[in-house]
């Protein structure tokens, strides 16, 4: 019934009631399952492990919980009351977490979140971090960052100092103090990608980060525009082939990773800009807007679906595809005007936060999706 | 043999300023130097011992960061050069078409990435509980079973499912039309507090449950996808409906038509044919169902012979089984399609014989598949070793003389009493070649032994057979084979013979060495009043019945051993036996032990037992170890031989009687001795002290002595050497038995148990630490040790506590031996991390002098070794290192754990401080918490082999004097900083 299973897929997920099938149509009918209400403020970020079985969730309250997936139970806490946390990663040894401050320094902490231990803390950036990334490639210990102060660093996570420190110059006068900056690795590990100074995006060969990048193209001006700054930069997983890009008034545009030409904007509700409802969430987003960070933004892991969460609480997903056909389609068919072509969600899932979503992350390996604003909400399929 | 890693500060800051060499810099020396203007500069910094504060200081501001070198770089800015088709993206000109994602490898791994994109991503589910946390209910997981018979109910099939889980609902397909089940059922799994996901129960009831209980059907069972159900019940209805319409049509055309049958093959259940002529007298099955080459005709037969074939064949694809009636074949079709044989449901077909010619030519077959030789299974037991077997070593094994065909490849019996016949059979032959393994482990090595060196008057006769090195497997004589053969006919006669008869059976059990416990302390003593007085008799009994009665002896061997009392010769053999037990002490293991503990219920092998001293004889003797034994390490030359002489006639002298030497059972310890243990071997034979023949002690030449010898008179090695092992030999019970003892006196409460178990525990893993050879069980004892330790830190106050009593004091030598007076300090200070260690060796290096290389296979990712020295500070570690400099010392030892310390192994530490550095290295170091500090341990980057060199790279931070690099690798950078 389902037009997107072959025969073989089929037999296989007969016998095997412990797979399911990432399609278009289960993708769709998403709902929540578990619904946390651990956190006592919002939800900053969520990452898995390399395995998938957990996650780990930073907040504003300062704690990072860890929830094991399979189970859907919460696993663990560890607080970081004096620093603070943000964008907490799962690296290639199990049991550490590598987090960057918020509060006091901006130094990456190293921690065996099971014995509640710090094994290294990565000093270096000035600035507030605005991305961390871990290496896809797995087992290389590697993770990436990039902070307020311009830099781009790359960490050896068994070396104190950074690997590599890079400063990408933004083009044509834009500073990083005025327009972020945020990096992500390609899903095959050998490229980074740096938006700076909301006036550039750069890539850069991760052997050669002394190089300079290899290549760069300037953003357009659209997404800049009122003053919107570069929040976050990812690749869609599996293949690569297309970026997102997410501004900080929550605009999402699809840009292809090899040109870096814009290909679709996929316009999701504003945060904290265009509401007059105010609460108390809000008000703490709209405090870290400068830092938003983009974290609501994820991909499937076949990198055919994004799923954004929405101010409202809800998650809206685009099939990434037919994003890119509608738009193709109504550039030939239109006056050729691209970027204004704004793709609308392609659905909605069953279910939503109480408050708008903060962070949003796809279990690379689990049917499952998770998803925060001041509560932990996983999904799963309704069937 | 740098060590990795630190470099002092100052130097690194003084190279601050400077790039590393490596990259493509030259081309924008200067010649972009306008278009700085254009505000476009990268700042590459790659100095990965300089923290950062200092580099950021050194720039101006961001965005112009601005070096003084030569080698700035600027990156192109808007107006630089546009290459490539590709537009609105900018590429440096060098780096033109330079996109490391594109190149080859990365290509194909991304086409690689792209196709499998193209099925849809299978992810797992998740397996969700219910708790307080849940929102919606977990969803139910249906699963479709088809294939039964229909004689299923729903209720067996609820009671076979609901031990997997919460089963919601069971609904069976029934056909309409007749009201009869169509063997397709679907269950439905909930969440229940039980059972809390359903995907789990379903998986369960996947993986295991493939026969529902009535009977033999096989069942399939698969998840209900796609409404696999509703389809498999449409497809089954269409079916039955076909073969209605069909039926019809046939029993239509068959009454007008004549003897013309078209020949076409059924289906299973498909449409009944016209039966003029022959008739459908066979059906057949088709290859795939029944394997040719697991079965045979007869195999196949015996499955169908209820139904009474007339023949049975095979050809290209198919088995032909005939019938005699068409009856018979409808009926064996109709019962036997679908069913289970040999673990797969086959399909029976009916087969129309088209002609008599076909008949006959099946028939032919039928004859031909039975004159054919049976195909060999997969059978490759061991069997009972034959007459032919020269060696007669446990654990050879040879062809099977017989064996039970088609018995592994059938999971089924049509009968059950087959079934019990083919299961006692197969458990007889087991019980008998464990049977004779046994036999041959315990007694031919002391037979062996005997024959090797036997107390003398053959001597001379002996000479050429002592003269064979024992080294390589001494070759008994043929009696050898006939005594096992003997023993064998005895004992299969018994065992095969059936239980009616129990003296048989009594026999050649009263051969065999007896497994009781505890009660051979009569025969201690027994042995031990008449041992003196008749050894000398006994010897020369011994040695002159040698020649002839081999046989005998040996089979005496045997039979004196069942100590069921009342057997009359028992004494005599008992005599015989003892004496020729201590006279010539055939060596099993390596550890006779100074069991002076009170229950003699210690060990379980039969010689231990024979030789468990007796309570009352114990005590005294406890001094008087020193004996016999000293025998020497060599081979039996002549002047082993002297020793032999010499040794029966002090024992003649009727001199102190010797200890008992209690012998563990080792099954591993083959036969067939190694080398070295057959030098053992030999020495175990001499067991009194060389008395010199010239009179004195230093004519006769020095021969070294074995630990394990010297231990039987020195006491205090003894204890050392043989505590644990005595300690800790026998059975489970046996040892928690003597631990009780130890423990019952101590004074340690709660714990003592625990405490002394694990202590007594770690004790015997050290002790074995030092004496196990193979790699493996080095692990495995280090693995054991490290849980002994990480259990004996938490009870380290009740070790001192059971210091008073005597088994207290076994307990503290050994410990003492280890070194700290109250033994606790020591558990404190062991370190995990040195048990982990892979077995290296260090050697000169093709790289640098000295190298470590690997002894053993090294898999990726293993802990290879940790590194160790003096832990100092760091601005220690610079004043060292300057100091080293000054006093010549070129190799830098200090590796940098972390900002605060450094580890210096320049004047101690271990074989860590010998591994070179290489630019493509096969291990990597790495920072590890252990035992609450920070360590560096070196993990394998890859598989490493034997011999190989252990490598990591040093990763020194860039300075301006470079360091050679010598290592040879492909990709060599040329320095080491």
């Amino acid at each position: 019934m389902d037009p997107e299973l072959g025969a073989e897929t089929l037999a296989i997920l007969r016998k095997d009631p412990l797979k399911q099938a990432l399609t278009r149509t289960t993708v769709k009918d998403f709902q929540i399952s578990k619904l946390f209400a651990d956190n006592k403020a919002a939800i900053t970020s969520v990452d898995h492990d390399l395995t998938g079985a957990r996650c780990v969730t930073t907040s504003l309250d300062e704690s990072l919980r860890i929830y094991d997936c399979v189970r859907g139970t919460r696993e663990h806490v560890s607080y970081s009351k004096k620093y603070g946390c943000n964008l907490a990663q799962f690296t290639t040894h199990p049991g550490y977490i590598a987090y960057a401050s918020t509060k006091i320094n901006d130094t990456i902490r190293y921690l065996s979140y099971e014995t509640n231990q710090y094994l290294r803390y990565f000093v270096g950036h000035k600035g507030m971090v605005t991305s961390l990334q871990r290496s896809p490639i797995p087992g290389s210990g590697t993770i990436l960052s990039a902070a307020m102060d311009g830099a781009v660093n790359l960490w050896d996570l068994e070396q104190v100092n950074p690997v590599s420190v890079v400063k990408p110059a933004c083009g044509s006068g834009g500073s990083i103090a005025g327009g972020g900056i945020a990096a992500a690795y390609d899903p095959s590990g050998t490229a980074i990608a740096v938006a700076v100074g909301s006036t550039e995006i750069q890539l850069f060969d991760v052997r050669k980060m002394a190089s300079g990048p290899f290549m760069s193209s300037p953003l357009e001006s659209q997404l800049t525009a009122d003053g919107a700054v570069v929040a976050g930069v990812q690749f869609l997983p599996t293949v690569g082939d297309h970026m997102l890009l997410v501004m900080s008034n929550g605009t999402i545009a699809v840009l292809d990773a090899f040109t870096l030409k814009k290909q679709a904007v996929l316009l999701s509700a504003l945060p904290g800009s265009a509401s007059t409802a105010t609460n108390s969430d809000l008000d703490a987003l709209g405090k870290m807007q400068k830092a938003f960070l983009g974290q609501n933004v994820t991909a499937a892991p076949d990198g055919k679906t994004v799923i954004v969460g929405g101010e409202s609480g809800d998650i809206a997903f685009w099939h990434i595809q037919e994003a890119l056909n509608s738009v193709a389609r109504n550039a030939n068919g239109g006056s050729g005007a691209m970027p204004s072509a704004v793709v609308r969600p392609d659905g909605s899932w069953n279910g939503s936060h109480d408050g708008p979503v903060s962070a949003c992350a796809f279990n690379p390996h689990m049917m499952e999706c998770v998803s925060g604003s001041r509560s932990l909400a996983l999904w799963t399929t309704a069937t | 043999m740098n060590a990795g890693g630190f470099r002092s500060h100052h130097a690194s800051r003084g190279s601050n300023a400077e790039r590393p060499v490596a990259q493509c810099l030259a081309l924008f020396v200067g010649a972009n130097a306008d278009r700085i203007s254009g505000g476009v500069l990268n700042i590459p910094i790659e100095t990965p011992w300089c923290s950062t504060a200092q580099t950021t200081a050194s720039h101006v501001s961001e965005g112009v960061g601005y070096l003084s070198t030569p080698q700035s770089l600027t990156s192109p800015g808007q107006g630089c050069d546009v290459v490539g088709a590709r537009s609105n993206g900018i590429y440096r000109s060098d780096m033109r078409d330079y996109d490391p994602r594109l190149d080859a490898q990365r290509r194909t791994w991304r086409d690689g990435q792209r196709r499998a994109s193209r099925q849809p991503l299978l992810l797992r589910a998740p397996l969700f509980e219910s708790d307080s946390s849940t929102v919606n209910t977990i969803p139910a997981c249906t699963v479709v079973v088809s294939g039964m018979s229909p004689l299923v109910t729903p209720e067996k099939l609820r009671t076979h499912f609901v031990s997997f889980g919460a089963v919601a609902g069971i609904r069976l397909g029934y056909d309409p039309s007749t009201g009869m089940s169509l063997g397709v059922a679907r269950v439905d799994f909930v969440s229940s507090a039980d059972a809390p996901s359903p995907r789990a129960a379903a998986r369960e009831a996947l993986v295991s449950g493939n026969v529902i209980q009535a009977g033999q059907s096989a069942a399939v069972l698969e998840l209900d996808i796609s409404g696999r159900f509703d389809t498999l019940i449409d497809a089954l209805l269409r079916d039955a409906e076909k073969r209605e319409r069909d039926h019809a049509a046939a029993t239509a055309a068959s009454s007008r038509r004549g003897n013309s049958p078209a020949r076409k093959p059924e289906r299973s259940g498909g449409a009944s044919t016209h039966d003029r002529g022959l008739g459908i007298c066979a059906v057949r099955v088709p290859r795939s169902s029944i394997s040719f080459s697991q079965n045979t005709e007869a195999d196949v037969g015996r499955y169908f012979e209820r139904f009474k074939p007339t023949h049975v064949a095979r050809d290209k694809g198919y088995w032909y089984i005939l019938f005699a009636s068409e009856r018979d074949a409808h009926r064996c079709q109709r019962l036997s399609d679908k069913q289970r044989f040999a673990g797969r449901s086959i399909d029976v077909e009916l087969y129309e014989l088209a002609d008599r010619d076909r008949l006959e030519d099946i028939k032919r077959l039928a004859k031909d598949g039975d004159s054919e030789q049976r195909p060999g299974t997969s059978l490759t037991s061991r069997t009972l070793i034959t007459d032919n077997d020269t060696g007669g070593y446990g654990g050879r094994q040879t062809a099977p003389s017989h064996y039970l065909p088609g018995l592994e490849a059938r999971v089924f019996v049509s009968s059950d009493l087959e079934l019990h016949q083919l299961t006692e059979e197969l458990l007889l032959r087991e019980i008998s070649e464990s049977f004779v393994q046994d036999i041959q482990l315990r007694h031919l090595q002391r037979l062996i032994s005997d024959f090797i060196s036997p107390p003398s008057k053959q001597r001379a006769g002996r000479d050429s057979a002592n003269g064979d090195r024992p080294t390589h497997v001494p070759k008994p004589p043929i009696r050898k084979p006939i005594d096992t053969a003997a023993l064998l006919k005895r004992m299969s006669k018994s065992v095969t013979g059936a239980s009616d008869s129990h003296t048989p059976i009594n026999s050649v059990l009263a051969d065999l060495p007896s497994f009781r416990r505890g009660s051979s302390g009569t025969f201690g003593s027994h042995r031990s009043k008449r041992a003196a007085v008749s050894s000398s008799r006994a010897h020369r009994r011994v040695s002159t019945s040698r020649s002839s009665e081999r046989v005998d002896n040996s089979d005496s061997d045997l039979s004196d051993v069942d100590d069921r009392a009342g057997s009359e010769k028992d004494t005599m053999a008992w005599n015989k036996y003892a004496a020729k037990r201590m006279a010539r002490r055939s060596h099993k293991g390596v550890m006779p032990a100074n069991f002076s503990e009170t229950d003699g219920d210690a060990f379980t092998d039969s010689s231990m037992d024979m030789e468990t001293e007796s309570p009352e004889t114990a005590g005294d003797d406890d001094g008087e170890y020193a004996v016999e034994t000293v025998a020497d390490a060599k081979l039996p030359t002549f002047k082993n031989k002297r020793a032999l002489k010499r040794r029966t006639t002090s024992a003649a002298q009727g001199k102190k009687r010797k200890r008992a030497v209690v012998e563990l059972a080792q099954p591993e310890t083959p036969l067939g001795l190694g080398p070295g243990e057959a030098g053992h071997f030999a020495e175990e034979d001499t067991f009194s002290p060389p008395i010199n023949a010239t009179g004195s002690a230093r004519t006769e030449g020095y021969q070294p002595l074995a630990p394990e010898m010297k231990s039987r008179y020195l006491p205090q090695l003894h204890y050392q050497l043989h505590w644990a092992a005595s300690f800790f030999g026998g059975t489970d019970a046996a040892v928690a038995s003597r631990l009780r003892g130890v423990s019952g006196s101590s004074k340690s409460a709660s714990g003592g148990r625990g405490a002394n178990t694990s202590d007594a525990g770690l004790l015997y893993s050290l002790l074995q630490t030092s004496m196990v050879p193979s790699s493996r069980s080095h692990r495995a004892v280090n693995r054991k040790l490290r849980a002994e330790f990480s259990m004996g830190i938490r009870n380290i106050g009740d070790v001192g506590s059971s210091s008073s009593d005597r088994a207290g004091n076994a307990a503290a030598g050994p410990l003492n031996d280890i070194g700290s007076s109250n033994g606790s300090s020591d558990l404190l200070r062991f370190n995990q991390l040195e048990s982990r260690t892979k077995r290296l060796r260090f050697s000169k290096s093709a790289i640098h002098d000295w190298g470590l290389f690997a002894s053993e296979p090294i898999f990726q990712g293993e802990f290879v070794i940790e590194y160790i020295g003096e832990r100092i500070r760091a601005e220690l570690a610079d004043l060292r290192e300057e100091q080293y400099e000054r006093e010549g010392i070129g190799s830098s030892y200090l590796f940098r754990v972390d900002d605060d310390i450094v580890i210096d192994a320049t004047k101690c530490g271990n074989v860590a401080r010998f591994i070179n550095h290489c630019c493509e290295p096969n291990c990597i170091a790495r920072t590890i918490v252990a035992g609450g500090t920070k360590r560096v341990g070196i993990y394998a980057d890859r598989d490493i082999q034997i011999g190989e060199e252990i490598t990591y790279n040093y990763k020194f931070p860039s300075e301006e004097v470079k360091i050679p690099c010598l290592c040879g690798a492909v990709n060599c950078s040329g320095y080491l900083n």
